[in-house]
């Protein structure tokens, strides 16, 4: 209770700080566009009088690699110790509003009690594709919505030390079982959205139903978890991301509107 | 207007987040048990047994059920070993049941443990009383009740 009562205070304060500097750097967006129409409107006022047509502008959002890292594995840490994980993510901009995404992450569970022991190494990959729906031309910005899927495929080993499982009829049962290995296959299907807080600084997160589509194990244990998926007994999880972004100021568009 | 929608849309996680969380600390049943409907040839329909014992071969000191009437059984399986063999009387009737089963280790939480899934290959039985068993459902999982095989007696 502690523990969620510090998470919630803990990111209600970075994301009162984050929704500061979006405003700001929405309201400077904005500023600039407003400039930059103001500039073509001067440049060329005959033309808008003779003409007289409906002016209009598409939103050109900053494109590029961005790279990141997937906060809800240290979040998740922070809930359950059993589990630890780590990932990263990158973004590229394929057009104006489709990018594609990768994310390669490791976890790690380990479960030591009384009863059994047991352990898990995990790493995961995760390929797919975000459509950008937020085309706001009121307020261009480049900020995104995003929809989109990734394909993931997780491989693992794991091993339980020792166990017990009582049986007051039969007589307990106790033994061990050695490391073997997990491969699982998995499709994520998203929504999220993503707020440029400082220059090139993105912060965002997605909410995933994930699929699991194919999974191979041995005979004798079966996985807790799936790296990067969640547990292994169910056919459909909910996850979610919680991203920090830095975009690699290359071909940078910022407030070009054509 | 834009900026009050993100603010909403970036609390949506921390509120799910909180809510998502809830600690999952139901114990295990520890269930590696066989549940068994007795079932009359005749009708189809469920019936009873009158003075039943039941017991492993192997625990014939310790009775697994010594009672007046069953309807049913929840039969301890061996999980030591891949088939565990019971007999079952009633009144001066006796009858053998033998079942075959793979075992699979499945940890279910760091506070509830690790339980055994069971998938029940065969029953076989003698024809005493009982004429016939049909497997429902062949698996055994912690945390489910269902009822596995049916035994159709005279």
């Amino acid at each position: 209770m502690k523990t969620h009562v510090f998470l919630s205070i803990s990111f209600s304060v970075f994301l009162l700080t984050s929704f500061a500097n979006v405003a700001f750097a929405q309201s400077d967006f904005i500023d600039k566009a407003k400039t930059m129409t103001n500039q073509q409107q001067q440049g060329q006022p005959e033309e808008e009088e003779t003409d007289n047509k409906t002016v209009k502008y598409v939103i050109v959002k900053d494109q590029g690699l961005s790279l990141g890292v997937d906060l809800s594995p240290i979040i998740m840490r922070l809930i359950n110790d059993e589990r630890t994980g780590l990932a990263f993510i990158g973004r590229y901009g394929l057009k104006n509003r489709l990018f594609a995404g990768a994310e390669v992450g490791y976890e790690h569970i380990k479960y030591n009690n009384d009863s059994y022991k047991y352990n898990s190494d995990g790493s995961f990959v995760r390929i797919g594709l975000d459509y950008d729906i937020f085309n706001n031309e009121d307020y261009p910005s480049n900020n995104n919505i995003f929809v989109g899927f990734r394909y993931a495929y997780a491989w693992q080993t794991h091993k339980s030390d020792a166990f017990t499982i009582v049986d007051s009829y039969w007589g307990d049962y106790s033994g061990s079982v050695g490391r073997s290995s997990v491969n699982s296959h998995s499709l994520d299907l998203l929504s999220g959205l993503r707020c440029e807080v400082l220059p090139n600084i993105y912060m965002g997160w997605s909410f995933r139903v994930r699929f699991l589509l194919a999974s191979t194990h041995s005979d004798n244990l079966k996985p807790y978890a799936v790296a990067g998926y969640g547990k292994y007994d169910s056919r459909v999880t909910m996850g979610f991301t919680y991203t920090v972004e830095y975009q690699i100021p290359i071909n940078k568009l910022r407030g070009k509107i054509k | 207007m834009v900026l009050d929608h993100k603010h909403i849309a970036l609390f949506i996680p921390l509120a799910l987040f909180s809510a998502c969380n809830a600690d999952d600390s139901a114990l295990l049943s520890y269930q590696h048990t066989l549940q068994v409907g007795l079932y009359s040839v005749h009708t189809q329909n469920d019936t009873v047994l009158t003075d039943v014992k039941v017991y492993g071969i192997g625990r014939e000191d310790s009775m697994l059920y010594d009672v007046e009437s069953a309807s049913s059984f929840y039969l301890n399986l061996n999980l030591s070993r891949c088939t565990t063999e019971f007999v079952i009387q009633t009144q001066t009737l006796q009858d053998n049941i033998f079942i075959r089963y793979d075992k699979e280790l499945e940890p279910v939480s760091g506070s509830s443990g690790i339980a055994m899934e069971i998938s029940v290959d065969s029953i076989g039985h003698t024809k005493t009383f009982i004429d016939s068993v049909s497997i429902v459902h062949k698996t055994i999982k912690y945390n489910e009740s269902l009822e596995n095989a049916r035994f159709f007696v005279y």
